[in-house]
């Protein structure tokens, strides 16, 4: 009599815990029936003291189906345990779901002016060509802006640039109108070979506007070496034009004059859109001009006191504003110096 | 320069279309800047627009362009070969001509015509002027500008019955000596300047103008012809001193062939016989007393081939020079020497840039063809390109602020002495001695900058009116100050940058103004970075800066720059919404204390040991001063020291303030225990008890 009521109370907790156990919805609550159920001080625990009242022959039977009840019930909660973990994340998967479409957060990050991009990398070109970088004062005396470039002070030259003076006793103290003059400061503190460019900011008496500015910049090249020509100096300016413009651009010299170089050239490179054929972005051109070059004329040589026999050189500027205008379609000089941020943030 | 194709066909034979022509003058060193094709029912030309550059004044002239057209293309220049018919009457007694400056004057001829009938050019006439771009007045007047843009040569047409006495006088001008010139302004002269004159003053300027007193008019009829060779430096010179520019002038200026001046004048008399008849007096009044020899130039094979970089023989060399119409003998090599090389080169007059071999270097390169020379690289021999570690230093400071977040900006070096006003710069700070342009266009560009600080508030300015008022920028470049004593000033790199306003409203971008401590930041990160140690801020006060908001930058006990922010009286008065944070470095200060060499420090793989400590000291006390003595009294094994909050208000008493710093311990060679730190810190809170009265925050 006494076996039936336990063992009808432990079909009543096995029926009542499973029940449980299949209705419970989260981890917590399932160790809380656990407690309840099976725990030390549990109902099963509570049931199974009222084993010792039984007879000797019926307490292990009883105790048996106790304990098989008491693995089917550990195996309900370990199955509705992983079930439960599994929902969990399961679930944390999809609540915790993101817009990707929304914008990241951005490290804020600045980058170097267009000009200073250019120059940099114009002057990574010449580097791999072994030139080394070279710089001068930007107020300079006239000797090394005309003078010692073979512009003396009648030269029709100088009224091709229209020059800017400093305020000082004579007239010989001005803003420089070309990087040219870091040539001379070079050769005067140097013997051959040299191999050098020099970037730097050039000044002119224009007004600003898109095609004028009183400020802009220049990278200069000088070469002086025994055993340097007019080839070298096209192979030197090609390489160049194919680093910048890209292989596809073609390269043409064109005779010309400056004061300082004897041959000269100005050095066109082929239109990006018609391939020299002539259209619209060139104006019909088909080639758009890119520097001024030349063999340094041998009396500049002999002014620094160089052996003009012995030693040939040439030389090259460009115009960094330029270089960039014609890379990026750009039509007015005037935004280099604004600063607009959403002209800075272009490049 | 503007040359009608029409004209051209003159002097030379050509084949080919305007294009190609067009593109053969570029290549061969007469740049064409555009082609314009004329096309009438009576009427069919292209007119090509020219730049000469200015050694090649013998292509201001037709006759000069179809030598250029003729020695690419192989053809010969025509010339025409009429003469005037004259009268039996010498010139001799029609004028004589003084030269009494031959300095400025080498050469002065004259013609004289009688009984002219001066009226309206013929219609090709002006039309061949027009389209040069001159404007045709009469058949006198005309002729002489048709001449000049046929040969070069400037020529000019006197009224003679208005000139007073028969001697034309080639002279210097007396002082103060006036004269009204054609374009109706009355003119100051100097004896630097060459005038022509009758008996009574000046009737021209010579080489620039010609004078009212003597032009020529519907009722002239004689007509003196001048056709003179003057000094190049003198007339532009006068042509400068007085402003006056002149077709004749620019080519005056540029060198004009002294050969030439008779033919010139000649043709000129001829075609003005056939349009305005008259009689031509016999003979030229030509003043020449001293012929140029032919000029001689050596020029040698191995020279040309070691420029050009070619492999020319002499033959190939003296070909183009002959097409250019120079007499070239040629001698063979083997019989060549440096003193007597293989070719003897006899430039014409025409050409006045020639006389050195450099120059036929130029003739043979550009008529061979410059693309025809092999594009080759100079030998490397041992040549290496690097930056020097200046150039790297200065390279990476602007990395670095970009990587911080600033744009780099460029602006003129230029400014405008209203712009320190307007910043409060105290009067006699140093960024008011000035480096001044001597002729400005304008007040903005009048003087070079001494600081960097009004560019970028230039630059703010501009992007603000424009609504971008969250800006973070800096800005490399020089500074100028004069150098008593020295002719060239001082030159210094700075870098300087503005922090100013909030970002844009935007997911995930929250932040609040910008202010003293972002700028600070940037100066911290940047000089850390860069290796410099030792570096302090120490409060100053000094305009354009917030006085309670501007420290030094110090390393070691050397100030290398500022920053703060904005006063923001000056903030308000420049209409700038936020507050502006500012900071300016001097780079080349900052280079020289990069250090040449550092030694890596091997990172300790032994735990560390964190604590945090909280203080309470006075509102006063500066945190780098309790940081100081942390850091002595923590010792070698404090690894890091963070500030992590700063903290007044209840409960903290009334004038005081809580700091509370994060310390890192650790060892390199074992594992701290919690008692050794302890120690550190026990001494750590001691010594800011005595030394700063702090105490720990409970």
């Amino acid at each position: 009599m006494e076996a039936q009521k336990i063992r009808d109370a432990i079909d009543e907790l096995k029926n009542e815990a499973l029940a449980a156990v299949a209705d419970v919805g989260a981890e917590a609550d399932l160790a809380g029936l656990r407690h309840r159920f099976l725990g030390r001080k549990g109902r099963l625990t509570v049931i199974l003291r009222a084993l010792g009242q039984l007879s000797s022959e019926e307490r292990p039977v009883v105790g048996k189906e106790a304990n098989a009840v008491r693995v089917t019930l550990e195996e309900a909660f370990a199955r509705r345990e992983a079930d439960l973990s599994e929902g969990i994340l399961e679930e944390r998967l999809q609540t915790e779901a993101v817009d990707v479409t929304l914008p990241g957060r951005q490290p804020r990050v600045g980058r170097k002016h267009i000009l200073t991009q250019m120059l940099e990398e114009i002057t990574t070109v010449f580097l791999g060509l072994g030139f080394r970088v070279a710089e001068g004062p930007e107020v300079e005396l006239d000797y090394y802006n005309f003078e010692a470039l073979n512009i003396p002070q009648d030269h029709p030259a100088r009224s091709l640039q229209d020059t800017l003076y400093i305020a000082s006793d004579g007239e010989d103290v001005l803003l420089r109108t070309h990087t040219s003059p870091v040539q001379i400061r070079v050769m005067e503190k140097k013997e051959p070979p040299l191999y050098i460019i020099a970037p730097g900011k050039v000044y002119r008496r224009d007004v600003a506007d898109p095609t004028h500015s009183p400020m802009f910049h220049q990278v200069e090249g000088l070469a002086v070496d025994s055993e340097i020509s007019f080839g070298d100096l096209k192979g030197t300016l090609q390489c160049f034009v194919e680093s910048i413009f890209g292989k596809e651009r073609r390269v043409r010299f064109r005779p010309h004059y400056f004061a300082f170089t004897e041959p000269s050239a100005e050095v066109d490179v082929s239109c990006g859109h018609c391939d020299a054929r002539g259209c619209r972005s060139c104006g019909g051109k088909g080639w758009l001009e890119i520097l001024g070059a030349g063999m340094v004329d041998p009396n500049v040589l002999e002014e620094v006191g160089y052996d003009s026999e012995k030693y040939v050189g040439f030389a090259f500027g460009m115009g960094v504003e330029r270089i960039a205008m014609l890379k990026y379609g750009l039509k007015d000089l005037r935004l280099f110096f604004e600063n607009d941020l959403r002209f800075l943030e272009q490049f | 320069m503007l040359l009608s194709l029409d004209w051209l066909k003159e002097y030379v034979d050509f084949d080919i279309d305007p294009e190609e022509l067009a593109e053969r003058l570029s290549l061969t060193g007469t740049e064409v800047d555009s082609v314009e094709r004329i096309d009438e029912p009576q009427y069919q030309d292209a007119v090509l627009e020219l730049e000469i550059t200015p050694n090649r004044p013998d292509c201001m002239g037709m006759i000069g362009l179809a030598r250029e057209v003729a020695a690419f293309s192989g053809k010969k220049v025509k010339k025409s070969m009429r003469r005037p018919q004259e009268i039996n009457v010498p010139i001799s007694q029609g004028v004589n001509v003084r030269v009494t400056a031959p300095d400025l004057c080498p050469r002065y001829a004259a013609r004289v015509v009688r009984n002219v009938k001066v009226t309206e050019s013929p219609e090709w006439m002006q039309r061949r002027l027009q389209l040069a771009g001159v404007r045709p007045i009469n058949n006198a007047v005309d002729v002489t500008n048709y001449v000049m843009l046929e040969t070069g040569q400037p020529l000019h047409a006197f009224d003679q019955d208005r000139l007073v006495g028969d001697t034309v006088w080639v002279r210097r001008a007396e002082p103060r000596e006036r004269i009204t010139t054609l374009d109706g302004d009355d003119r100051e002269l100097d004896e630097e300047m060459l005038v022509i004159a009758d008996d009574q003053g000046p009737v021209a300027l010579a080489g620039v103008m010609g004078g009212a007193n003597s032009e020529v008019s519907r009722d002239t009829k004689t007509v003196l012809l001048e056709s003179a060779n003057f000094l190049a430096t003198g007339v532009l010179r006068t042509s400068r001193r007085l402003g006056l520019i002149s077709e004749s002038s620019l080519r005056f200026e540029r060198g004009v062939d002294i050969g030439g001046a008779d033919w010139a004048l000649d043709r000129a008399a001829q075609l003005l016989q056939e349009l305005a008849g008259g009689e031509v007096l016999k003979g030229t009044a030509d003043v020449f007393p001293n012929p140029p020899k032919p000029r001689q130039i050596f020029l040698r094979a191995s020279r040309v081939n070691k420029v050009l970089g070619t492999g020319l023989t002499a033959e190939e060399i003296g070909e183009p020079l002959q097409r250019l119409g120079m007499s070239v003998s040629l001698r063979s090599e083997a019989k060549a020497t440096a003193s007597d090389p293989e070719l003897v080169v006899e430039a014409p007059t025409f050409r006045v840039d020639l006389e050195r071999e450099i120059d036929l270097v130029e003739e043979v390169a550009r008529l061979y063809g410059y693309d025809r020379i092999e594009a080759t690289l100079p030998a490397a021999r041992r040549r290496q390109g690097f930056l020097t570690a200046q150039q790297r230093t200065e390279a990476l400071t602007k990395d670095l602020l970009t990587a911080a977040g600033l744009w780099e900006t460029v602006s003129y070096s230029f400014l405008d002495p209203g712009e320190l006003d307007a910043l409060g710069y105290a009067r006699g700070s140093r960024e008011r001695r000035f480096v001044e342009i001597k002729n400005p266009i304008t007040s903005e560009q009048s003087k070079m900058r001494t600081t960097l600080i009004p560019g970028l508030i230039r630059t703010i300015k501009c992007n603000v009116a424009r609504g971008m008022v969250g800006l973070r920028i800096f800005e490399m470049g020089r500074v100028f100050h004069p150098r008593p004593g020295q002719r060239l000033p001082d030159e210094r790199l700075l870098v300087a940058g503005a922090l100013t306003g909030q970002n844009a409203r935007a997911l995930g971008r929250a932040e609040g103004p910008l202010d003293f401590y972002d700028a600070k930041g940037v100066v911290e990160i940047l000089v850390a970075r860069l290796g410099i140690e030792d570096v302090f801020f120490k409060r100053t006060s000094e305009m354009p800066y917030h006085p309670g908001r501007c420290s030094q930058v110090l390393v070691g006990e050397d100030v290398v720059g500022t920053v703060g922010e904005l006063h923001p009286e000056i903030q308000q008065t420049l209409e700038l919404p936020h507050r502006v944070a500012l900071f300016q470095l001097a780079v080349a200060d900052l280079i020289t204390r990069v250090p040449a060499s550092r030694t890596f420090e091997e990172p300790s793989r032994y735990p560390a040991v964190s604590l945090d400590l909280a203080l309470v000291v006075d509102e006063n006390v500066a945190s780098a001063e309790v940081e100081k003595i942390i850091r002595q009294k923590a010792g070698d094994l404090l690894e890091k020291l963070v500030l992590f909050d700063v903290y007044t208000g209840s409960p903290i008493p009334e004038g005081k303030k809580s700091l509370a710093y994060a310390l890192t311990f650790r060892a390199s060679n074992r594992t701290l225990d919690w008692a050794e730190v302890e120690a550190q810190r026990d001494q750590v809170v001691a010594e800011l008890e005595s030394e700063l009265g702090a105490g720990l925050r409970v």
